[in-house]
């Protein structure tokens, strides 16, 4: 939001008709040069003869008074307001088990990979619901927890980014990706805790069983969306192996057993979701997170960024080309 | 004073051309015949005045393009809760053994030192993690996790920062970094070094920090006495707690704050101390921050900038050097008296008008600064003894509070008023409007009804009565409700207890795969 912090500099713009007014009544006189040659008619007022001179002697007037009204704006110094919420109170935390496979790499959701779908439903979730906590872990035949469950928006979203396909090898250790957000949320002191799954696989690896692990979520009371990604039949696949630099492409035939997904759901009495488009996703997500997210107390903090150095800079650089014109091409004494 | 932007001040010197041209055109001038011109000389001095005056609103006009600084104040600012970044300094000195206690490393020390105070803490209170060598790092972000925060100190070391050096200032400004901008929460950095700088400007960045209002704790680690260590690319070098260097950079950064009578803001504890656990303690946690999530009003120290004044005397000069280059001379003392009488304005008003510069900023919703600006008021009428301005400082004041949703600061400001006659109403409807807020909608009833006593015509009182009253059978149920949501005290059975030490085996071992060596000249110490 733009605002004048000291509007009431303005009032300084009425010196402009008070110049001219006085310059009409004669109190403001340029020195007239008194010239002994009668014939040059000394005493009257000065004015060039020469149309462009005529020209240039305007132009140099309309800078100097363009110089004049930007150093007013400049003191009544323009602002651009941001105004940012504060949070006073705890919202609520929510961890992210995020399957980086290589088969996340199929490009079946909207044109878009697996991946990015979920990487980018992730990002627009964080920033509608800032204020609250967000953890990410990353889930292929390893698992690791990449971020704990923090408000440093900027740091989750950076990590995020970075995390790429293949990072943590080939497979699907579900069961292990549960629970290691489990173990991270065990001790929080939030109201609601959450953990969204986002896979589009079987558990192939890890050694802690899927339905261990939603055992564990209803026993931590912990709420848990299970989301399911992708299309089923043959879906065009490419990425480069994030530990090898090796680029892989061609066809995946994509038949995943969603039941399996969703009976975790079920033993955690969570929310399942078989997501086969972009949109489908968000609006899930959406309802998910409405139902589980804190209503947070704040105030709004109004971070100040003052402008006035740009309308600073274009008046000195008006009253430069004032003074060159007058003092150079027009010669002017004063 | 400071400058943000010294660069444009180099403007300045286009002075210099300029006085260049006016000695060429003084010097044109003497060419003609003196017959030439009638008072010459009063041109010519009329030229050196309108030159002078053009040079001054030259130069602050580049001033203020420099974005000066200087001077500074404090800004009241609402916090709840606390906040900790532990700053670990994992340069290769920090392997050395050489604490007083145990003959322990001083980096292994410090882990254990701060692995001690993270116990005592509060379960809410977030902490960050963040690492320095040559660099600072983020390593684990602010969160209540401490499982987390335990694991990874369990295996810091020089191998997570590949960046040779020591350089405890990027460490601090990336600690300061830690603390999200939208949490509203005091903040404390809890550093520990021995001190070792081999880049950096570590006072500035104390400097810099302590003026975003954040607390430093630092925990010298080490012994005094030099001792020849193994340098990260195998080099000998000698170190030590340089404890002096550091103490004067603390004091310098201190001294800024003593003179704008703000309290010191860098505290620094010697680690070896018998007494160093406790007193780091009493540091991290004040008293006043014990409660859970109590909202305080901490200060911010700003500095003032003052292209305001540099543009002023800009226009000033402008108009000075126009004055005395076109005005007649009869018309200038008559300018002059007036700018007198308009300078030599009375400040006997100036707490009704920082009441009335706090009531604008409250209309345009900059509520801290209102709250600085009311908190100034009252101040100053407390030293003119005025009883009426003091309460409507007071009252402007704990509104900006109700309006900011510091229910409890408010309340508290409420009951401290003195009443006056036209306050009564305001302060009784306020009171009611807090009480509410609270869930005390018996009381907030009895305020209303105060109200409707003074003033029985006020239909928004009696709106506010009708629904408080509503509410009275409805709350104690509510009450129960709340109760019990929030405890869960989890009972884990031997798998889960299993699985958990499992996964914090992983988490480890990922955080030993991501320790790197460095490669460079540079010295790594």
């Amino acid at each position: 939001m733009f605002e004048f912090q000291n509007p009431i500099s303005f009032l300084l713009l009425l010196l402009i008709p008070i110049f001219f007014i006085l310059n009409h009544l004669g109190v403001l006189k340029k020195i007239n040069v008194a010239l002994t040659l009668g014939d040059c008619n000394g005493n009257s007022s000065f004015s060039f003869q020469s149309n462009s001179l005529k020209i240039l002697s305007l132009i140099s007037r309309l800078f100097g008074l363009l110089a004049f009204v930007l150093l007013v704006v400049s003191l009544a110094n323009p602002c651009r307001m941001r105004r940012q919420k504060i949070f006073t109170s705890r919202g609520s935390d929510f961890i992210f088990v995020l399957d980086c496979s290589p088969s996340m790499a199929a490009k079946d959701i909207d044109n878009k990979t697996r991946f990015q779908a979920a990487k980018e439903v992730i990002e627009n979730l964080s920033f509608r619901l800032q204020g609250n906590s967000f953890g990410l872990v990353a889930m292929a035949e390893e698992v690791a927890l990449l971020v704990p469950p923090t408000t440093d928006a900027t740091y989750f979203l950076k990590r995020l980014g970075m995390l790429e396909i293949g990072e943590l090898g080939d497979g699907s250790a579900i069961g292990l990706g549960l629970s290691s957000a489990v173990y991270h949320l065990t001790n929080s002191t939030a109201k609601q805790r959450c953990v969204i799954l986002i896979t589009d696989g079987e558990n192939n690896a890890g050694s802690v069983s899927p339905i261990t692990a939603a055992e564990m979520v209803k026993e931590n009371s912990l709420h848990l969306a299970v989301i399911g990604v992708g299309t089923k039949g043959a879906v065009p696949i490419e990425y480069i192996d994030a530990t090898t630099g090796k680029m892989y492409s061609g066809y995946l035939e994509s038949d995943f057993d969603e039941r399996k997904l969703s009976v975790l759901a079920q033993i955690s009495d969570g929310k399942f979701l078989f997501a086969q488009n972009l949109n489908s996703l968000e609006e899930f997500l959406k309802t998910f997170t409405d139902q589980t997210a804190e209503n947070q107390t704040y105030h709004i903090k109004t971070d100040v960024e003052p402008l006035y150095e740009k309308y600073l800079f274009l008046s000195m650089l008006f009253i430069v080309c004032n003074i060159f014109i007058r003092r150079i091409v027009l010669k002017d004494l004063l | 004073m400071i400058f943000d932007k010294p660069v444009f001040g180099l403007l300045i010197f286009l002075i210099i051309p300029a006085f260049l041209m006016l000695i060429k055109r003084l010097k044109g001038l003497n060419v003609l015949p003196k017959s030439f011109f009638k008072n010459s000389s009063r041109i010519k001095k009329r030229i050196i005045t309108s030159f002078f005056f053009n040079a001054l609103a030259w130069i602050c006009l580049c001033i203020a393009l420099t974005s000066p600084y200087f001077g500074q104040k404090q800004v009241s600012v609402q916090k709840t809760g606390m906040a900790l970044s532990v700053l670990l300094d994992i340069s290769h000195s920090m392997e050395t053994k050489d604490f007083p206690v145990n003959n322990h490393s001083r980096l292994y020390a410090s882990t254990e030192f701060a692995k001690t105070i993270l116990k005592k803490l509060p379960e809410n209170v977030p902490i960050s993690v963040v690492i320095v060598k040559g660099e600072g790092q983020i390593a684990v972000p602010l969160t209540e996790d401490r499982r987390a925060v335990e694991n990874f100190l369990k295996i810091a070391s020089p191998q997570l920062i590949s960046t040779p050096g020591s350089n405890p200032a990027g460490g601090i400004l990336r600690a300061a970094e830690s603390f999200p901008h939208s949490i509203g929460m005091s903040s404390t950095i809890l550093f520990f070094t021995d001190a070792e700088e081999l880049s950096g400007d570590l006072y500035n960045a104390l400097l810099t920090t302590v003026k975003s209002g954040i607390k430093i704790i630092i925990v010298g680690m080490g012994d005094k006495n030099e001792k020849e260590i193994v340098t990260g690319d195998g080099g000998k070098a000698m170190s030590a707690l340089r404890e002096d260097a550091l103490l004067e950079k603390i004091e310098r950064v201190n001294n800024i704050n003593r003179r704008s009578n703000i309290q010191p803001q860098v505290f620094y504890v010697n680690g070896g101390d018998s007494s160093a656990l406790s007193r780091v303690f009493n540091l991290v946690l004040p008293q006043r921050e014990i409660h859970d999530n109590a909202t305080i009003l901490d200060t911010e120290i700003q500095s003032i900038p003052r292209f305001r004044l540099f543009l002023f005397l800009a226009l000033i000069f402008f108009i000075l050097g126009m004055l005395f280059c076109q005005i007649l001379p009869d018309f200038l003392g008559k300018i002059s008296l007036i700018t007198v009488i308009f300078l030599s304005c009375s400040s006997e008003n100036h707490n009704r008008i920082q009441i009335l510069s706090g009531i604008l900023d409250y209309k345009t919703q900059n509520y801290n600064e209102a709250t600085a600006e009311f908190l100034k008021g009252e101040e100053l009428a407390d030293l003119q003894e005025n009883s009426v301005l003091k309460s409507v400082s007071g009252f402007n004041l704990a509104t900006t509070y109700l309006v900011l949703n510091e229910n409890d600061v408010a309340a508290d400001k409420f009951d401290t008023i003195e009443t006056t006659d036209f306050l009564n109403f305001p302060l009784e409807f306020n009171k009611g409007i807090v009480a509410h807020r609270k869930g005390d909608n018996i009381s907030a009833a009895r305020h209303f009804k105060n109200a409707l006593k003074i003033d029985p015509s006020n239909v928004d009182a009696k709106i506010n009565l009708e629904i408080v009253q509503s509410k009275i059978p409805m709350a104690s149920s509510e009450n129960q409700q709340q109760e019990t949501q929030v405890s869960e005290s989890s009972e884990t059975s031997p798998m889960t207890e299993g699985i958990f030490s499992l996964i914090k085996e992983a988490d480890g071992k990922r955080w030993q795969s991501q320790q790197k060596t460095s490669a460079s000249n540079s010295p790594d110490y």
